[in-house]
């Protein structure tokens, strides 16, 4: 694997302002001291179970969430994500086809005919039917719409893409298949991921290494193999036995 | 309790119907699961029996009864009568069928505000017991919450709460656990299965995970773009898949030995 870094999170802590009763605010910390890096072409695993701040931390990644201490430094430009509801990050009034070639429209470096080229050769890798690239989010079926905003990311070959539950939704079929969509790029493009699941198989079958989260802090971290194989702390090894 | 017969959609701007005739019937008291393809039809088949179809974008026929009333062609206000009394709804994107505005514990509430007679500070009550029971933490503070301020997890299980809150006979339930962690899916089936066996409370369970069928119904059906390729007793289907598409998806669930196999290709 190369060496070359491509995300470091250190120390990070962070939270949310609730505004109270009576004008009084209150501050919630979800995060406490998270620290990892992603390496170029690496696969990270992001796993823990619900409301323990996975999704603060990709808010976080892409400052959509300050910090209240510690730094995350992005070593190749901006991230793209897949968000965990598909439809926060769609238009509700475009088309399939166009929220797929809207990013390479922004970036002006491809004619129309070639735009359209690649828009399709995206939404057939993504399974997504033909009939359907017409449709406006509300009228594809809900994987239909996971597979929509996956597209939609991929599409700009991002050197690294935050993928947010991006399977959850998909039956087992169309799930392997964006899996090898992932896995193939990877090979291809040499991209980053960091690939959140509260699906453990899924995670070891994709990830290269794995980060297990608990209550906001990053509790074991290391190669899929030695965590799965040689889980360290007690929760890690329930999330494991009830996988299985 | 619940039939099914000949059941057609087919929106105006597909060629293609979305459910191509389907019948199928839940008896008193049974779980039925309905797992399949994407786009095959699921939801439209949900939405069809809980009355929410777009009926200006679709033409549809058949007959969808329960306990011998129409679902599929009754107006809205009789519609409005039966959802939430008889038909829980538990939707497949939480965030898209909240109140962005209302806070979660109004919402886990609305329903007993409309159709029962109980006082505000009742129906908090109840709201908040059907909170803790599937298992949201400090369901106070989830209570005050708005959406946005709850994960995706927490909201999936906020709208099982608001769905169960107050006892219908029977729950459609849409990729109810999608958002969550093997733990606490553990606990909400573990709670599915009390409300069904204390309440008699059918239930139609969609899901595209094979494992929590297994788990939880009698009977699976199985859509292939539109029809039901194959039903049958989850254990037979399980153990001896008629077809093709059944066969995939037992054999397409993910495991650990999987790993191996796709990291070579
Ligand atoms: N906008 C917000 N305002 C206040 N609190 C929030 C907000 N967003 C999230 N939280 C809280 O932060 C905590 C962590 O939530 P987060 O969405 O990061 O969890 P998660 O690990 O992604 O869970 P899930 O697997 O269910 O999606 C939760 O307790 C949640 O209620
Ligand atoms: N309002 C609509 N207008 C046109 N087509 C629609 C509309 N709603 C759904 N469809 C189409 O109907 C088909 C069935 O959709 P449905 O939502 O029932 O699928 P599903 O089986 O629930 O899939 P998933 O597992 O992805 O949620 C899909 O091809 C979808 O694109
Ligand atoms: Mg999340
Ligand atoms: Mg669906």
């Amino acid at each position: 694997m190369a060496e070359n870094l491509i995300l470091e999170v250190q120390h990070v802590s962070a939270g949310y302002h609730e505004s109270g009763l009576f004008g009084r605010s209150s501050y919630e910390e979800v995060l406490h001291d998270v620290s990892f890096t992603v390496h170029q072409g690496e696969i990270v695993g992001l796993a823990g179970k619900s409301g323990t701040g996975k999704s603060s931390l990709t808010r976080v990644i892409l400052r959509l969430l300050e910090p209240s201490r510690g730094r995350v430094i992005h070593h190749a430009g901006k991230p793209q994500i897949v968000f965990q509801d598909p439809y926060s990050s769609l238009n509700p009034v475009y088309t399939a086809e166009w929220s797929v070639e809207e990013p390479l429209k922004i970036s002006g470096q491809y004619t129309a005919a070639e735009r359209k080229r690649m828009v399709h050769e995206m939404l057939e890798q993504v399974e997504l039917p033909r009939e359907c690239w017409s449709a406006r989010p509300d009228e594809l079926s809900g994987g239909q719409r996971q597979r929509v905003s996956i597209a939609a990311a991929l599409i700009q070959k991002p050197r690294f893409l935050i993928a947010d539950e991006p399977v959850s939704a998909l039956d087992v079929t169309i799930q392997a298949q964006i899996l090898k969509l992932l896995l193939q790029l990877r090979k291809e493009l040499d991209l980053s991921y960091l690939f959140i699941s509260h699906d453990l198989n899924v995670v070891y079958q994709l990830c290269d290494s794995v980060l297990i989260m608990n209550d906001g802090r990053i509790v074991e971290q290391g190669p899929v193999e030695d965590v799965y194989n040689h889980p360290k702390e007690e929760y890690t090894r329930q999330l494991l036995a009830a996988a299985m | 309790m619940l039939e099914i017969r000949d059941l057609h959609v087919k929106f105006h701007n597909r060629n293609r119907e979305a459910v191509g005739g389907i019948s199928l019937t839940i008896h008193d008291g049974e779980i039925v699961g309905l797992a399949g393809e994407s786009g095959s039809g699921k939801s439209v088949t949900a939405m069809s029996i809980a009355g929410l179809l777009p009926r200006k974008q679709c033409s549809y026929r058949g007959d969808i009864l329960l306990n011998g009333k129409d679902l599929l062609h009754a107006d809205r206000s009789q519609l409005r009568k039966l959802h939430g009394k008889e038909i829980g709804v538990v939707f497949q994107e939480p965030m898209s069928s909240m109140d962005p505005l209302m806070r979660i514990g109004e919402q886990v509430g609305e329903v007993l505000r409309i159709h029962t007679k109980l006082t505000a500070s009742q129906r908090r009550e109840k709201a908040l017991e059907a909170m803790a029971s599937v298992e949201l933490e400090d369901p106070e503070k989830v209570y005050r919450s708005y959406p946005h301020e709850l994960s995706g997890g927490m909201l999936q299980r906020a709208m099982i709460a608001a769905a169960i809150v107050s006892e219908p006979s029977l729950l459609l339930l849409d990729e109810p656990t999608t958002a969550l962690d093997v733990t606490i899916q553990a606990q909400i089936l573990e709670l599915l299965k009390k409300i069904n066996r204390e309440k008699g409370t059918s239930m139609l369970l969609i899901s595209h995970n094979l494992n929590i069928m297994r788990k939880l119904c009698t009977r699976v059906a199985v859509m292939q773009r539109g029809l039901l390729v194959e039903t049958g007793n989850t254990a037979d289907v399980y153990e001896h898949p008629q077809h093709p598409y059944t066969k995939q998806l037992i054999d397409a669930i993910p495991t650990r030995e999987g790993r191996q196999k796709w990291q070579r290709t």
